[in-house]
């Protein structure tokens, strides 16, 4: 009889685990698939151009044909276009299902990272199933499922200065949907050398900007940003966070202004007799759009100017300080003795060991969670408050004990320390923040 | 009662690094007689933090682009609205 109960349970846990399997297959099946389907077997280029619309083309783009702007005309020069999509993310996401949706021929997408649970409430073109999957493969079948006329290649790589020229003059058009400031002067130079129009947009927390660059004279990046910002001024979406709608408009105004350029509305509409705009979004503000008058190229410019110094890429890494992607190098401020692993602080708390921990994140990002006992006090205003930090040891009677003091991912956790320490505070770094402790010590540390 | 002087005002839109060093979007201040006073009051205001975020930013006078190299010539006057955009690089 128990024996019969054991046999039981047995059979239980391996009809679970097949199902488990089954569903992972289906998974995997899943993630080739659209991985097989984004290797385009013949490109020829460049695209092909054709003289007449399909009776197939001509149903799907009834809406858009039937609009004087755009017409049969505009139709064919859609039709007839490439356009290079530089980033599959919050902007690239829109940009691509948009003019994957109008009709453009040909569409490159350049994106070297992969799906993340964490990109989906912006980056609306992936799906929950495509987690994991390279998010240019992943664009490439969406806009594929959406008109699978246009022709789509995925680039799963890092765009440099090593590839950016066998692939930038390929194209009609290029759109800038990149995270980061090396990638952004590494498009406009190539688009400078290539001479080709940038469409370029930028999206952070509450607000967004748009520019086209090296348009009908108008200026390129580098005439009206000359030098890189200093990369620890410089805020990415991972630690200054972005709603999913901000990036979702510029988005759409670029894929817009993309297509305006193609028909030759840009040329011709009254907008464009007027000199050339950076457009400021504050989705946060009840006056939502700006619009900020350009002038001509620079004729000093760098690269686009009269008398250039760069004339070819160059290393755009070095240039920004800053790498070409947007997750943050860890930085490495102090000395191992002032630092303590995630164990050892777990360790502490199993001893009792007496101390303060110091949590130095932003109040929003502290409200999520936090860890228990702790004392919060935002890195922006350490300086100010070290008093503060004095009496509060005081009053759990533990002056003269170690302050450690966590983050989340470790970083501002060390010149935390370094603030305390020279203010004669006793302090020690918690290494990889509360990113570590939810991946090594509690499982059930929600972490974002 | 303020002076002649102090009644002209410029108002100074910030946006994106500029907006959350200051912590305002946009404020009204005594009329400096140019763009180069402006960016001077401003650091004295706001320290480095600002500074380095102003030398790589665009300026706009009456939301039109302003050449920096230009500002010690720039002259502002009253109601002037100068707007200050760094860069913005997330997408």
């Amino acid at each position: 009889m128990r024996e019969g109960r054991a046999q039981f349970k047995v059979n239980m846990s391996l009809q679970e685990e097949n199902e488990r399997l089954k569903r992972r297959i289906e998974e995997l099946e899943r993630q080739n698939n659209i991985f097989e389907q984004s290797r385009s077997p013949e490109v020829v280029w460049p695209l092909p151009a054709v003289e007449q619309l399909s009776n197939a083309e001509i149903k799907r783009f009834g809406r858009q044909l039937i609009l004087p702007d755009v017409g049969i005309t505009g139709q064919k020069k859609l039709r007839n276009t490439s356009m290079l999509v530089v980033g599959a993310g919050g902007l690239g996401s829109p940009i691509c299902l948009y003019l994957g949706g109008a009709g453009v021929g040909r569409i490159g997408i350049v994106d070297h990272d992969e799906v993340d649970i964490s990109n989906l409430h912006r980056q609306v073109i992936h799906t929950e199933n495509g987690v994991g999957v390279n998010k240019a493969h992943s664009a490439a079948e969406s806009i594929r499922s959406i008109n699978s006329h246009c022709e789509v290649i995925a680039y799963d790589k890092v765009l440099d200065s090593s590839n950016a020229m066998d692939i930038i003059p390929n194209y009609d058009i290029v759109l800038d949907a990149t995270d980061n400031v090396a990638t952004r002067y590494l498009l406009n130079d190539a688009c400078v050398l290539a001479g080709k129009p940038l469409v370029s947009g930028s999206a952070l927390r509450m607000e967004g900007q748009l520019t086209t660059y090296n348009y009908n004279g108008g200026p390129c990046y580098r005439c009206l940003y000359p030098t890189p910002p200093p990369p620890e001024t410089v805020t990415n979406c991972a630690d200054g966070g972005v709603l999913g709608a901000i990036p979702g408009v510029i988005g759409c105004l670029q894929a817009l202004q993309a297509i305006k350029i193609c028909i030759g509305l840009a040329d011709t509409s009254f907008l464009a007799r007027d000199p050339p705009t950076l457009l400021i979004f504050s989705g946060a503000s009840s006056t939502l759009f700006r619009t900020i008058k350009l002038r001509k190229r620079k004729e000093d410019c760098a690269v686009c100017g009269e008398n250039p110094s760069i004339t070819e890429l160059i290393d755009y890494v070095q240039f920004c300080g800053r790498g070409a992607t947007d997750k943050d190098e860890p930085l490495k401020v102090l000395e191992e003795q002032d630092r303590i692993m995630v164990e050892a602080y777990q360790q502490c708390l199993t001893d009792k060991t007496p101390h303060m921990l110091l949590d130095v994140r932003e109040p929003v990002q502290y409200e999520i969670c936090q860890l228990p006992g702790s004392y919060h006090i935002p890195l922006k205003q350490l300086k100010k408050r070290i008093d503060d930090v004095k009496q509060e040891l005081e009053s759990r009677n533990l002056a003269g004990s170690d302050v450690y003091v966590i983050c989340r991912l470790g970083n501002d956790s060390q010149l935390a320390v370094r603030i305390l320490e020279e203010n004669g505070i006793s302090a020690k770094d918690i290494v990889g923040g509360l990113y570590e402790w939810a991946n090594r010590v509690d499982k059930e540390f929600p972490m974002y | 009662m303020l002076d002649s002087d102090n009644s002209k005002q410029i108002n100074v839109l910030y946006f994106a690094a500029a907006k959350e060093i200051t912590g305002l979007s946009s404020e009204e201040l005594d009329l400096p007689p140019t763009l180069k006073h402006l960016t001077e009051i401003l650091t004295c205001k706001y320290g480095d933090e600002l500074r380095k975020i102003v030398d790589h930013s665009l300026y706009a006078i009456n939301m039109e682009y302003i050449e920096k190299k230009d500002e010690a010539n720039t002259g502002l006057k009253d109601k002037d609205e100068i707007a200050i955009i760094p860069p913005v690089s997330g997408g």
